[in-house]
């Protein structure tokens, strides 16, 4: 058992300034920053691609200097609301984790593919707003980047206890930390005021039937990320695919073509490996 | 205490700006432009010191770019000039002063101090959006007036506003509508980012500039973001059930249905305006037509059936 | 029909997808077979990906692909709802190799 202090811990995360990228997203960074007459949709495309990108552009739009703290859950609200300019300026300031690149690129794979799969979803549920389930999608594993990024030597041995042990990658950390990645995303994203369903579904995605406010949203999600890693698309710390939340499962009550439309969905939207790394 | 903001890697200035500051002004020092640009975002400082290396004003370029929004734009910036630095083209020294290095000991401080008073003058901005307000908007119609110039001219405003302030009281009704000046303000700027204007009048009267050719565009782009966007301002169950309770002018228990925005728009081409007058009484006039449609629409005198949703 | 970079498109391949230009103006429509003229005229659009006809590449085996499933599907066998979800992956995975 962890002898991690919570309070220690969370005022670690509460700390955190921004988070990296993996370098493949920075190459092409400064051609989207030079391009002269980009649009608000390009850069918000963009953006959207990248979970530390998306949370830094959150975090700004979402800070008391705008004025409306626990609103904008999307990237194109967040960049009509920025505008181009502020945009700009917040990528330049982007910094690359050079150190654990390839555990990087795969839960970045990872999470690219969950937003995919939870924005497919989504739309056959018919949401108002896919893009907004689509960003808890990408971000719903940001407690990961956050504790490799704070502990990269406590999380890989994590990683390795849940390779060794066959026990999931959620209770290594817990083992270790004596919190998991879902308490740990959570925690930075309240301190960035994102808005309560977005923080919900980082907490719950896991345990979907704790999800109050966002029931539909978290189980979304679940159901997004057991699909991807049923599918094999990136690591997020683990082989193994979980079980799946009987009542999130029978809440979406999805068809096997409303299924099969989400893995070919993923499947041609998945960027070569290359391009990611 | 004031804050100011040094952007500068040379050891013997910061020194000599910490002694000559210490006690007078809090100074943050970066030595480079992105570290400073985070720090600026998070807590806007008083004042932007800048050490120009050579003829390179890459940073004064980032800065002024950032200066083009509301929120950033009473931002003043000094920049600290090498002495072979070449001043005879002002379009690439676009700061509010500037100090030689050579005069850095004698002048440094009565710099900052003149600085940052002249930025706190009085300038007529929306202390709520920080957008201009009443009188740049007419400067801004009479030049393009008196230049003949074609600009199409959009005067946007919420339906339903005062419901919601009811409702949910001053602080959200105020989220809205900073919310609805940023959006205006991001839309139209990334359309045209030269020449475009955005003004906010008062209460949710919002006012834009932009070209002919644009305007239906950016009208258009506008109602979709704020339809998207107003539904979560409002608390779950009224979002879904799509109207709020409250009452009306009389007094009376109503209904009242989720906010939109109704946008009149006039242009000179289909009919020139000799007189500021001219064009805010037509524009009104059409904002008035674009209320009487249910939800959120935008109505251009050049074509009357035009829909806008 | 995968998207792939215009740095491993080769003659031969057919459009999924029209490229279009930044105005919106379709260059090359659906269906389009490309020469190697065409693809060098994409990546000088500046360009990084194109829906290219045909089922995705696959880099390792079918028998290769289903093993791994199986793996991945190994802690929860004969639990609720899971064997539905690994039939359904399986036959998603068996169709990209047709």
């Amino acid at each position: 058992m962890s002898n991690m202090d919570l309070k220690v811990l969370r005022h670690k995360v509460e700390n955190i300034n921004t988070l990296p990228t993996v370098p493949g997203v920075l190459k092409r960074l400064s051609v989207v920053i030079e391009k002269p007459r980009i649009t608000l949709v390009e850069i918000s495309a963009f953006i959207a691609n990248d979970p530390a990108l998306t949370t830094k552009v959150l975090k700004m739009v979402n800070s008391a200097i705008y004025g409306f703290p626990g609103r904008i859950a999307s990237v194109s609200h967040a960049t009509m609301l920025l505008g181009l300019n502020i945009i700009k300026g917040l990528l330049l300031g982007v910094s690359v984790f050079e150190l654990m690149q390839k555990a990087m690129s795969g839960l970045y794979e990872h999470s690219l593919a969950c937003a995919i799969a939870s924005r497919v979803i989504a739309q056959k549920k018919g949401l108002k707003e896919p893009e907004e389930v689509s960003v808890a999608g990408l971000l719903h594993d940001i407690g990961k980047v956050i504790l490799t990024l704070e502990f990269p030597t406590e999380y890989q041995a994590a990683m390795n206890e849940a390779q060794g042990k066959s026990i999931s990658i959620f209770d290594a950390e817990k083992n270790q930390f004596n919190a998991t990645h879902a308490n740990v995303g959570s925690w930075l994203a309240e301190k960035w005021h994102f808005p309560r369903n977005l923080i919900e579904v980082i907490e719950c995605h896991h345990r979907p039937a704790l999800a109050k406010n966002a029931p539909l949203e978290t189980a979304i999600v679940h159901m997004a990320d057991l699909l991807v890693r049923a599918r094999g698309f990136g690591f997020a710390g683990e082989i193994f695919v979980p079980e799946v939340n009987a009542i999130a499962y029978e809440l979406l009550n999805l068809s096997s073509s409303d299924i099969k439309d989400v893995l070919r969905e993923m499947e041609d939207n998945m960027e070569s490996a290359e391009d990611i790394s | 205490m004031k804050t100011i903001v040094i952007v500068c890697r040379d050891i013997i200035l910061n020194n000599s700006i910490e002694r000559s500051t210490k006690g007078l002004y809090q100074s943050v020092i970066f030595n480079k432009m992105p570290s400073a640009l985070d720090y600026i975002y998070n807590s806007i400082p008083n004042l932007i010191v800048i050490n120009v290396i050579h003829d390179d004003p890459i940073a004064i370029n980032i800065i002024n770019d950032i200066k083009t929004d509301p929120l950033f734009y009473q931002l003043p910036v000094l920049a600290i000039l090498p002495d072979q630095f070449n001043i005879d083209h002002p379009e690439t020294l676009m700061v509010e002063d500037y100090i030689w290095r050579s005069d850095f000991e004698r002048d440094f401080l009565a710099r900052v101090n003149l600085s940052i008073f002249r930025s706190e003058k009085n300038v007529e901005i929306n202390p709520l959006t920080r957008l201009p307000g009443n009188i740049s908007i007419g400067r801004e119609v009479r030049e393009r007036i008196e230049k003949n110039k074609d600009f199409a001219f959009g005067y946007a405003d919420l339906d339903y506003f005062k419901p919601f302030n009811d409702c949910y009281g001053f602080s959200r009704g105020d989220e809205v509508i900073k919310m609805t000046g940023r959006l205006i303000f991001g839309i139209v700027k990334a359309k045209q980012p030269q020449g475009s204007f955005v003004g906010h009048i008062g209460g949710d009267d919002f006012v834009f500039i932009i070209d002919v050719d644009l305007v239906e565009e950016a009208a258009a782009e506008i109602i979709k973001a704020f339809d998207s966007l107003i539904t979560g301002c409002y608390d779950r169950e009224d979002s879904t059930q799509g109207f709020i309770q409250s009452f009306d002018r009389k007094g009376k228990a109503s209904q009242f249905p989720v906010m939109g925005i109704s946008i009149g728009i006039t242009e000179t081409r289909s009919r020139p305006f000799s007189h500021y007058g001219e064009v805010t009484e037509l524009a009104a006039e059409m904002k008035k037509f674009a209320k009487q449609f249910k939800g959120s629409c935008f109505k251009s005198d050049r074509r009357q059936d035009k829909e806008g949703d | 029909m995968p998207k792939i970079p215009v740095s491993k498109l080769e003659p031969g391949m057919k459009l999924a997808k029209p490229v279009t230009a930044k105005s919106g103006m379709v260059m090359l429509g659906e269906g389009t077979e490309l020469t190697a003229t065409w693809i060098e005229r994409i990546q000088d659009m500046g360009i990084t990906n194109v829906f290219v006809a045909g089922p995705p590449i696959q880099t390792i085996s079918k028998e290769e692909a289903l093993d791994n499933l199986n793996t991945r599907f190994s802690h929860v066998e004969g639990k609720p709802y899971m064997n539905v979800i690994k039939k359904i992956v399986k036959e998603h995975i068996e169709g990209l190799y047709e």
